[in-house]
């Protein structure tokens, strides 16, 4: 179904709360199809979308959605629809009558079917006459994606989408975001957990203190992550006997020898995860333990950054 | 940024259909772009329920009730004095001084204060509203529902004192409140959009302003929305007004009251235009 491709574009965009910069100097386009806005906890997502959103006034920079800039305008909220992270619905409306309302707030005309079609895309038809109070976090969540989505918005804006959701639902988000995403809309959602935004989104924003640490095609960002320098902690029934072949591959940088635990670096991942069970099997070695060392989100972020 | 086709690297959701059937074309560019008047009912709607739903209404009718229960009580214990002129220390010390500000101070913080607090207010400037009929909104149900409140129970006790003695008097002290209380609700409607302290702030005008600085110093009376309200109760009631009598003359106050109300509108509405939610993260 035809929608008028939206240009949403973030131009050098800054947001500092006093002496707090939370977003610093980030510049983008977005295109039809599912971006994924990645970075840790607290890394200014959250205010990066609320002022793609037009919820924040830019402190430096602009944010605009088809060439009009997005604070202070309500009628850009004819384009877009935003789903919040906070969990906050009004406890005492039932979901159809959220959605209702949000038709309402958009001017929809009454008796489009429109809150039952948006009901229905987020399977809450079932569950619909019951006060959101009742709902469990994912229903919440879906009953939010459909009050974004009752007008049909080109921009949609998700922020924590998948939050508090069971794996069937979140599934379910997932292939709902391609779906929007192939009918020609923007979908712009935000995530700290690196494999959601593998499964669904076509291009990654990596956000980092505030910074867009990395842009661009998924599996680029992914290929960067796998290929840098990883390092593991083993413990083995002969560390020493282990150590001494992981000593002669060229994919093994570094090895430290310790009482009752070897730390191993490595710069090719792929190669020194297919050698080391081979490895130990020719050494007679068994495996007790192998844990990556540094594989926290956090980690990789940082190496990203420093890149 | 590499321009990949959308449908590119992405495997298929095993379990799960395709698509939905594709929804027929809704208007994309509607005449209007930001809603006006026919946003308002759904709104006020929106905003009796808040009220209703939550538990302090319940704290705001008890409060907004005690002067029947002090006219009760003192139907039934016998006071001193003329009954008019206990009803109207009831009147200017309780009713005005205290339940009338602090019943508003609640409606109105609650009305958008609660939405802010809580962050379903998102839900509502998400949408292509324009902002005044949300202030409108706000202001109409917090003053609808403290005119209702306040009126009542001061029509209930001053019936209970006065009977049908003084009409003059019960008519006055009912336009008083309504006034007040329009122009309260109005105020702090507007203070929980300028801060997040709205409450304390409202309080702090209530009870320092209001119940210090205007009784110590006659030229601040003219600021202060109690004034206002008794100023109006005062003219109406004419010669029975007795101890309630100003030196401010019913039109100065009606006429600032409605400025008062005009003024913390358009500040409202102007401050809901630029508006920034705060849960940023």
């Amino acid at each position: 179904m035809p929608i008028l491709p939206p240009s949403v574009e973030v131009s050098a965009v800054a947001k500092w709360y006093g002496n707090v910069v939370a977003v610093n100097d980030v510049t983008f386009t977005l295109q039809p199809g599912v971006t994924g806005l990645l970075g840790p906890n607290g890394a200014g997502k959250s205010t990066l979308l609320h002022l793609v959103a037009g919820l924040l006034r830019p402190s430096a920079g602009s944010v605009s959605v088809d060439g009009r800039p997005t604070f202070g305008d309500p009628a850009v909220y004819r384009r877009v629809g935003l789903v919040p992270e906070r969990e906050g619905v009004f406890p005492y409306l039932t979901a159809r009558e959220f959605v209702r309302l949000s038709a309402q707030l958009q001017g929809l005309p009454v008796g489009t079917g429109a809150v039952d079609r948006a009901l229905g895309t987020v399977e809450l038809e079932a569950a619909a006459d019951r006060a959101l109070a009742t709902y469990s976090k994912g229903m919440r969540q879906r009953a939010k994606v459909a009050a974004a989505l009752v007008h049909d918005p080109a921009v949609l804006v998700l922020d924590e989408p998948f939050n508090g959701m069971d794996p069937r639902q979140r599934l379910h988000m997932m292939s709902l975001l391609r779906t929007l995403a192939d009918e020609g809309r923007v979908i712009l959602f935000s995530s700290h957990i690196l494999e959601e935004v593998e499964r669904v989104a076509e291009r990654v924003l990596v956000v980092v203190s505030g910074r867009l640490a990395a842009s661009g095609d998924f599996r680029e960002i992914r290929r960067l992550m796998t290929d840098r320098p990883h390092s593991f902690t083993l413990r083995t029934s002969n560390d020493r006997a282990l150590a001494g072949r992981l000593a002669g591959r060229p994919t093994v940088s570094g090895l430290t020898f310790e009482e009752g635990r070897l730390d191993v670096r490595t710069a090719d991942f792929a190669t020194f995860t297919r050698e080391l069970p081979v490895m130990a099997r020719d050494a007679g070695v068994s495996i007790f333990e192998l844990a990556p060392a540094d594989e926290s989100l956090e980690s990789v972020f940082d190496y990203l950054v420093r890149r | 940024m590499s321009g990949d086709a959308p449908t590119s690297g992405r495997a298929p959701v095993p379990g799960w259909p395709a698509a939905a059937p594709p929804p027929p074309p809704l208007p994309r560019h509607p005449s209007a772009p930001v809603l006006g008047p026919s946003v308002l009912g759904p709104l006020v709607d929106l905003t009796v329920r808040g009220l209703l739903g939550r538990r302090r209404i319940l704290l705001v009718g008890l409060l907004a009730l005690a002067p029947v229960g002090v006219a009760a009580i003192l139907v039934v214990g016998g006071g001193l004095g003329t009954t008019a002129q206990i009803t109207r220390q009831v009147y200017d010390s309780l009713v005005m001084t205290t339940i009338v500000p602090l019943v508003a101070l609640i409606l109105g913080t609650t009305a958008i204060g609660a939405e802010i607090d809580d962050g379903t207010v998102v839900h509502i400037l998400a949408k292509p509203v324009g902002r005044s009929w949300i202030m409108l909104a706000k202001m109409l149900v917090a003053g609808a529902a403290g005119v209702a409140l306040c009126g009542t129970s001061v029509l209930v006790a001053g019936f209970l004192l006065l009977r049908l003695d003084a009409p003059g008097l019960l008519l006055g002290m009912l336009a008083g409140v309504v006034l007040a209380v329009i122009a309260y609700t109005a105020v702090f409607v507007t203070l929980s959009v300028w801060t997040s302290r709205a409450l304390i702030a409202g309080l702090a005008y209530v009870l320092l302003w209001e119940g210090i600085v205007s009784t110590f110093f006659s030229g601040t009376r003219l600021l202060s929305i109690r004034e206002y309200g008794l100023a109006v109760a005062a003219g109406i009631a004419g010669p029975e007004a007795g101890t309630l009598a100003r030196d401010v003359p019913l039109a100065t106050g009606l006429a600032l009251a409605a400025v008062v109300t005009v003024a913390a509108f358009w500040l409202g509405a102007r401050r809901l235009a630029r508006f920034e939610i705060s849960d940023a993260g």
